[in-house]
Parts: C-alpha cells; structure tokens; sequence
C-alpha cells in the first residue's frame, strides 16, 4: 500500500499548458506524450461526469468511482513516474529528480497566477483553488527530496515500518484530492461544461482534502526522518 | 490581564532551535508566545502522532503537547512547501 504513495502527481502535467515548462517536460519524461494521453482519458472518463451531476448526486458518485480512479491513475503515472524514481541512485536519476524539484516550484510560480485569474471568472475563490493545487505540488517536493535524500527503497521501509496505518488513510486523501483537482481544472482551464454549484461543491471538498493531506505530510515527515522520530517515539513513550 | 501557560523546552526543541537562523529564531520566539495564550492554536497531528500538535511558521513546524496551561515543547521540523 505504502509505494503506491511514492509517486509523482498528475498535477506534473499542468506544466504542458505553460509552453516554456512544457519542453522540459519532455526532457525529464521521455514518456510524457503518454502519459498525457492516458491522463486525459481519466479526465474524460472519471471526471467530466462529475461536473454535470446536481450537488446531491455527487459524494455518491465520486465515492462509487473513487476507487477506479485511483487505479487508472496509478496506470497512468508509474511508466514516467517510476523510471525516474528507480534510478534516484544514479547520478543522472539524482539530476533528473533536482530537475523536477526545481520545476515543480517553478510550475507553482506559474500556474498561481494562472489560477488565480481564472477561478475568479467562475466566481470561486482563488485562494482556496490555489491552496488546493499548493497541497499537490508540496507532496511532489517532499517525495522528490526522500528520494533524493534516503532513496526509494529506505523511504519505502520507513514508511511501512514507521507509518503504515497513517499512509494508508493519507492515500486516499491524496487521491481524492487529485480527484477533485483534475475535475476542477477541466473548467477552470478548459472551459468544460459544468454546473456551478456543484463545481463550488468540489472545490470546498478539494480544500479540505488539501489540508488534511497537509497535515499527513507532516505527520509523516516526522516519521520517515530518522533524527524526528527517535525524538518523538522516545517522547511519546515516556508520557 | 491575559493567562500564560507555562513552557517547558525539551533539550530536543533547544538543538533544534540553534539551527535556524537568527530571522526564524524570533519567529519561532512569538509563535511560543502565541502558544502560551492559547496552547491549542495549532493543529493536530495524525495517527498515532495524534497526541502531538504542530504549529506552522513557513516552512518550519513546532512539534508540541500542549496540557491544561502547561506546553512541551519538543522539536521544530522543517518541511519544504511552496505555499
């Protein structure tokens, strides 16, 4: 359960609609073209649905397709994904990956503004659209820099050794939250037809799972960084 | 007159707070502050951490447990973030 955790997000993918990030892209995956086609095709299945159903209709529906989504999605990023993790002992994995740090940072400085101007033409709030995207980008930094640090099979046993039950329930806000995210964007950056008050319903849920994947992420940071968890543990013990 | 809760630092939070820098020393010194006033302004964390609050300054978080007006400090924990 806990490597399906250890992998980039979707949200890489916004990059292709910024033409100067889109051609490193293709530089860092050589699969990119791929993977976007098969993302797309998760948009068109999973997520465009979702847009045209009446508020009361949708915690249904996305809890009934939650759990293909997630497998469609994990499908869709392990081929790019998992090259780069893989070779995170290689000198040239380890220059990919600073690469990637570097761009998803970028991309944030990006598509802030990009978000921001557009979520105010469907009246939603740009700062919780924003947040929402930040929480993704934020998982990215800090599974690019585990791997980077301690390497893909250490952060995966510490996970499964320190964390197991907490990265499981963190994967299925992740996910949710990629859920919410790629259907949000389909409007926000695609104009796809929707209704409104079923669009501020998804992006209330997406920032709600933004914060708590936020707070996962430093529960889980304690955890897998030897030097937080001993102090911790031994803290914990003593009470 | 406003109640302050009593601090006590763990050695751990001490070695911690002597690598960071001078700006994010004082930010960390009024977010102690802060905590003295109201111990639970923080947010919990997860699992079996669950007991344990952290209070975010950036990219910067002070692991604590807070008690009826009375606060552990134990560790600050960095974790990079672009928002």
């Amino acid at each position: 359960m806990s490597a399906i955790t250890v992998l980039t997000s979707p949200n890489i993918a916004l990059g292709r609609r910024i033409e100067f990030l889109a051609n490193e892209l293709e530089t860092l995956f050589p699969k990119f073209s791929e993977m976007v086609e098969k993302l797309e095709e998760v948009e068109d299945k999973f997520c465009r649905p979702l847009l045209l159903l009446r508020p009361e209709e949708l915690e249904k529906e996305f809890s009934k397709q939650l759990s293909s989504f997630i497998y469609h999605i994990i499908s869709a990023i392990i081929p790019s994904s998992s090259e780069l993790l893989l070779n995170a002992d290689k000198d040239v994995g380890r220059i990919k990956i600073k690469k990637l740090i570097g761009f998803e940072k970028k991309l944030f400085e990006e598509i802030k503004h990009l978000l921001r101007e557009k979520s105010s033409q469907y009246e939603l709030n740009p700062e919780d659209v924003i947040k929402a995207h930040a929480a993704v980008i934020n998982y990215d930094i800090w599974i690019l820099n585990l791997v980077l640090n301690i390497g893909l099979d250490e952060l995966i046993r510490r996970i499964s050794e320190r964390a197991e039950d907490e990265v499981q329930e963190f994967t299925r806000y992740l996910y949710s939250l990629f859920y919410t995210l790629m259907t949000i964007d389909l409007v926000i950056l695609k104009n796809i037809p929707h209704r409104k008050d079923t669009l501020k319903l998804l992006v209330s849920w997406s920032v709600y799972y933004a914060e708590e994947v936020e707070d996962y992420l430093d529960t889980l940071n304690l955890a897998v960084i030897n030097e937080t968890y001993e102090i911790v543990k031994d803290f914990l013990e003593k009470q | 007159m406003k109640v302050k809760c009593k601090v006590e630092e763990k050695s751990s939070f001490k070695r911690s707070l002597k690598r960071l820098n001078q700006k994010t020393k004082k930010r960390v010194k009024e977010a102690i502050e802060i905590l003295k006033e109201k111990p639970f302004s923080g947010k919990t964390l997860k699992g079996k951490y669950k007991r344990l609050w952290k209070y975010r300054i950036g990219r910067y978080r002070i692991i604590y447990l807070p008690k009826s007006c009375y606060i552990q400090l134990i560790l600050i924990s960095l974790r990079d973030s672009v928002y």
